[in-house]
């Protein structure tokens, strides 16, 4: 089937991969949604195993995506509307939306997959997208201290995720609950030491 | 008149019989009564039997037979009570006696005449002993009330007064002495007091006239004196007995057993609904005969009895069954002839269908009225087998594989319309074939189908379900079973299995994106400025809904639905739905406001990879 010419698609220039009726849609803020997010089935979980197990991970892709792009690090399974991923999960342009039980499925799956975390811990509504790991980030911050000579410092979260020298960083403005849990990782790897303070002035120190 | 107890009513009524034999005395309303003083009481489910046993001193003074039976009516007994008895007193049962208001409207005529005669005129009454109603004389017409009739025979003893000698009462008036057949102790009585006692009981006894009272030959069918026809009906009038009491004195013991079974047995009241006769007087008298000796008397003429009336009801019984098993037989004799009729009509019915089936419009659109014939005609075929239903005793086959695989050609034959064996007959389409066929037909309507066209040979859903799995190898193009995921089984020919219904649908969807292209092509220029434009028009991937598939394969939206959702659970399905769309698409719109409609698309998904090309 795709081996049908498709002239409007030649005019697109953002997939190569797209099905003959179906094209990748460019959003206000740059990111390309596959043309596969056009196909009104996707937001309908199919009945068929295969289809399905494929589908989901076409959403799983997709979400990691999207939320890497934008930068967001939550989700919101309670929201009728997917609260901060509801731009993903609704294409208005063909009307058509991932439903709150679909929602739900796809977060178990995900729940599975590792890819997201409750968080706060024991609910079900708000989850941490770990569209990178909690031991990816730890070993991105770690790079990045060692490589400023920070190790040996003290620093406090806020001067982590918020401070000048993190601008540049990938984790900046990294929600604390997520850097917590980055440094928790380095703690048992014996490579940092939290230290308990007054409110968001908590400190750690890198060794 | 079955009025008095006589040995022929006797196994008639009392269908149950308590042998209680106990001596025993009888007391009337607190007198002793003196011939009946050495009885032994019976107690059946209907009466109170007192049979005299042996009679040691029957009165000296009378020609009368010896002191009769008595009888006391069950339902007659209002209330009982016991007295065990204390020194020298012997124990007793007191029966209180009464019979309530008549229904029939003959208590009301009687009852003054009952007022008349006194407190003991009804009741306790016999040839022996009851002469204490009041009389008229035949001579001088005087009507001698019942007291004063025994002060004039002269301060009887009450020995001798329930002695009952014949001539002991005599007219107050003339003095003449009460006629025989003037007592009224017969239990049966006419309206007027004259003629109380109408002695129906014996044929030499004289019927009193309705109208004026007199006493005529019961061989005459009119009134000698007015004319009047005489019918028996005086005979059915009884008289009300008021309230007297009876008391049982056992001498020797036994009243606590005679007690126990009375109360029992006045509980059950099994008398009742089954006293045609209606209501009696109290006590009745054994008319000579006993019990035991008795013979069957010419008083019933309606009812037969003994030995006699029980061949008589049987034979009466056989008549009407024989009478009955005639008409039936008349009845299926003319359904068979009639059945004959009816295979005419049909045929005559179908040929005249079929001349006029060719005259179809001319305007080319089908014309209702051909579709009717072209129905009634179809159905006319189906209502038959080209040949006799196959049945398991008329097959000649010993093992059921055989039977099924009979069945199974017979099935196939009507479903497919080429019976293998029968000669195939030209035009003629089976349910899943030919022009009418629906390729896929549910089990139960196939079933259904199929009793109809066997007539009354019926296939239970069990055999059936046996014979499906031979339809393949019986049927040309190959009729399979196919079970569907809500557990619905249809029957589908080759062109309806899910593979090449599935097929069908993705070809036809394709061919829409050509046509889709193709429009896009002509009309290039306008739309690729409007295309890149706004976002809204990406999704041109063709669908089709449900209802689309239902009308294209001429399918029920049920059967439709079911076979998809059967098809999209295959593996490496080529079909995946849309269940949010507005239903507001290729001219199926809404079904009645129903839930949304499922719109079908190419399997686009699977196939799907992404290269993200976002950093």
């Amino acid at each position: 089937m795709a081996t049908l010419p498709d002239t409007r698609q030649a005019a697109s220039s953002s997939t190569t991969d797209a099905e003959p009726t179906l094209r990748s849609v460019t959003a206000p803020s740059g990111y390309v949604f596959p043309a596969i997010w056009s196909f009104p089935p996707i937001f309908t979980l199919q009945p068929n195993p295969q289809t399905f197990a494929h589908q989901i991970s076409l959403w799983t892709q997709l979400l990691l995506s999207w939320a890497k792009f934008h930068r967001v690090f939550t989700l919101d399974a309670g929201a009728v509307d997917g609260g901060d991923c509801r731009d993903v999960f609704h294409n208005s342009a063909i009307n058509r939306r991932l439903q709150p039980p679909a929602i739900k499925q796809f977060v178990s799956h995900l729940l599975k997959e590792g890819l997201i975390s409750p968080d706060p811990p024991q609910q079900s509504s708000t989850y941490l997208i770990y569209w990178k790991k909690p031991e990816e980030w730890a070993s991105i911050i770690y790079t990045w201290v060692s490589d400023h000579g920070l190790t040996g410092s003290i620093m406090t979260f806020y001067e982590l995720t918020e401070g000048d020298m993190a601008h540049t960083t990938e984790f900046y403005q990294l929600p604390p609950s997520l850097l917590r849990r980055a440094l928790d990782v380095l703690v048992k790897r014996g490579k940092a030491q939290v230290f308990k303070g007054e409110d968001v002035a908590e400190g750690v120190k890198f060794f | 008149m079955g009025l008095a107890c006589t040995k022929g009513m006797y196994p008639k009524l009392a269908r149950k019989v308590y042998k209680l034999i106990r001596p025993c005395g009888l007391t009337y309303s607190n007198v002793k009564i003196p011939t009946h003083q050495v009885l032994s009481v019976r107690l059946t489910t209907h009466r109170l039997l007192f049979i005299c046993s042996s009679t040691p001193t029957p009165p000296l003074d009378t020609k009368e037979p010896p002191p009769a039976h008595l009888q006391v009516h069950l339902a007659d007994i209002r209330q009982t009570e016991h007295y065990t008895g204390f020194l020298r007193s012997s124990s007793k049962i007191t029966l209180q006696l009464g019979v309530p208001a008549n229904p029939d409207g003959l208590g009301d005529a009687n009852s003054s005449n009952s007022e008349q005669n006194g407190t003991i005129n009804s009741g306790v009454r016999g040839t022996g002993w009851n002469r204490r109603s009041d009389w008229t004389c035949r001579v001088c017409g005087f009507h001698n009330e019942a007291a004063s009739a025994t002060t004039a025979a002269g301060q009887q003893s009450s020995q001798s007064r329930w002695s009952s000698a014949p001539g002991a009462t005599t007219c107050k008036l003339c003095g003449i002495a009460r006629p025989e057949e003037d007592e009224p102790d017969r239990a049966t009585i006419a309206p007027s007091p004259i003629t109380s006692d109408p002695a129906t009981l014996s044929a030499k006894k004289q019927i009193p006239c309705p109208r004026c009272t007199y006493l005529n030959d019961p061989r005459l069918p009119n009134c000698e004196i007015c004319g009047a026809k005489i019918t028996s009906v005086t005979q059915q009038a009884e008289e009300p007995p008021a309230s007297e009491s009876i008391r049982i004195s056992f001498r020797k013991g036994g009243d606590k057993e005679v007690y126990r079974r009375l109360k029992t047995v006045l509980a059950s009241r099994t008398w009742e609904g089954k006293q045609k006769l209606g209501r009696m007087g109290a006590v009745r008298l054994e008319e000579g005969a006993t019990v035991s000796e008795g013979t069957s008397r010419a008083g019933t003429p309606t009812r037969g009895i003994g030995i006699d009336g029980i061949l008589a009801n049987i034979d009466l019984e056989n008549k009407a069954k024989t009478e009955e098993v005639k008409d039936a037989f008349e009845d299926l004799e003319a359904l068979m002839v009639r059945a004959g009729e009816m295979v005419k009509l049909v045929q005559s019915l179908n040929a005249k269908l079929s001349t006029s089936a060719p005259k179809t419009s001319a305007n080319g659109s089908p014309d209702p009225e051909a579709e009717t014939r072209t129905f009634l005609r179809s159905s006319l075929v189906q209502l038959g087998l080209p040949v006799p239903a196959i049945t398991q005793d008329a097959t000649t086959m010993k093992d059921e594989r055989a039977y099924l695989d009979a069945l199974a050609a017979e099935l196939g034959g009507l479903l497919t319309g080429s019976a293998s064996g029968a000669e195939k007959r030209k035009g003629e389409e089976g349910l899943m074939m030919g022009s009418n066929g629906k390729g896929l037909v549910g089990m139960d309507e196939a079933w259904v189908i199929w009793n109809r066209a066997r007539g009354v040979s019926l296939v239970s859903p069990q055999v059936m379900q046996k014979v499906v799995p031979l339809l393949p190898a019986h049927t040309y193009p190959a009729v399979e079973k196919l079970r569907f995921l809500s557990g619905l089984e249809v029957l589908h020919t080759p062109v309806y299995s899910p593979r090449t219904f599935e097929r069908r649908v993705r070809r036809r969807l394709e061919d829409s994106v050509h046509r889709l292209e193709d429009r896009n092509e002509q009309t290039n220029d306008t739309s690729i400025v409007n295309a890149e434009s706004t976002i809204s028009s990406f999704c041109a991937e063709p669908y089709t809904t449900t209802l689309d598939i239902a009308l294209t394969e001429g399918l029920s939206v049920s059967l439709t639905k079911e076979m998809l959702a059967f098809i999209e659970m295959i593996p490496e399905c080529g079909l995946v739905r849309d269940e949010q769309g507005d239903g507001g698409g290729t001219g199926g719109g809404m079904i009645g406001g129903g839930p949304v409609e499922e719109r079908w698309y190419k399997n686009l998904i699977s196939q799907f990879t992404w290269v993200d090309v976002n950093v």
